[in-house]
């Protein structure tokens, strides 16, 4: 963890401006991870709160063990999506409809990288992962987490991770040869 | 101490670099970032502040729960013993009064 986010942890332990900052720092990442897995504004919303409070309220028992404090946030956004799908015993049926944000320009710009038939394919590929493969594809490719860090979040090793990365990607690729996923 | 190192069975394919890296790429492009509202980040923002607050008033209090005890409690000793040196002076100086009487 670097040294100014060390700092600004232990100082939002008592300072609620400064756990405003660490909010603002991470509240996009963290609705990002809960709209990927629910693919619902509104559900997003109510679990990105639910972090944030949880991660408040569990703040001044933290302990600095080295990992980052982005993994710590992530392990209790990812706590609460694994009781999310517990709960809903579900799926996302929402299809991602990329109205909300700029997602349409993002999209066209990455349009010459992928066609648009492939992306959608991949994305319902990615959609019907199991709960961790999901959060590991998501931590890994869209939050950019290292595999310490996802390790720290799923509660597992490195090498866990490491193995079930090259599962997924196997997996994903396979659904991507052979057609439609499941 | 280990006499053999632990072998692992590979039982699926795995994939090359090339692919790894095609594969990423084409994930990222699959996924790209959600932006959550403005109104909801600020809105967010003011209660979760609004509780930080509440939280760290309640946490001054609780620390300064023990301290305000022992002053409290020791400020009642005090005044207790000085009710007992007054009485017990007040008994000894109607003893001596009433014996010199």
């Amino acid at each position: 963890m670097l040294d100014e986010e060390r700092a600004l942890v232990a100082q939002a332990k008592h300072d609620p401006e400064a756990f405003g900052q660490l909010y603002r720092r991470y509240v996009r990442q963290i609705y990002n991870y809960h709209y990927r897995h629910t693919g619902n504004v509104h559900e997003a919303e109510d679990l990105t709160s639910r972090t944030f409070f949880r991660a408040l309220q569990h703040l001044p028992r933290y302990r600095d063990t080295g990992h980052s404090f982005q993994a710590w946030l992530f392990r209790i956004a990812h706590n609460l999506v694994v009781n999310w799908y517990r709960d809903h015993s579900r799926h996302p049926q929402v299809e991602f409809d990329g109205t909300h944000s700029d997602c349409g320009a993002y999209s066209e710009l990455l349009d010459g990288v992928v066609e648009a038939e492939q992306r959608d394919k991949l994305r319902r590929a990615i959609h019907n992962l199991p709960e961790v493969r999901k959060t590991l594809v998501i931590l890994k490719f869209v939050e950019q987490l290292s595999n310490a860090e996802i390790a720290v979040v799923l509660g597992r090793t490195e090498g866990a991770v490491k193995a079930l990365y090259n599962r997924t990607l196997t997996h994903l690729r396979r659904v991507m040869m052979e057609g439609d996923p499941r | 101490m280990r006499l053999f190192k632990p072998r692992y069975i590979t039982l699926q394919d795995s994939l090359s670099e090339q692919e790894q890296a095609q594969l990423a790429q084409a994930i990222t492009a699959a996924l790209p970032p959600q932006q959550p509202s403005e109104a909801f980040v600020r809105e967010l923002e003011r209660r979760l502040l609004l509780a930080a607050r509440r939280q760290a008033a309640m946490t001054v209090a609780r620390h300064e729960q023990p301290r305000l005890g022992i002053i409290g409690g020791g400020m009642i000793s005090v005044v207790g013993g000085l009710a007992v040196w007054l009485y017990l002076n007040a008994r000894k100086n109607v003893t001596v009064n009433s014996t010199t009487a």
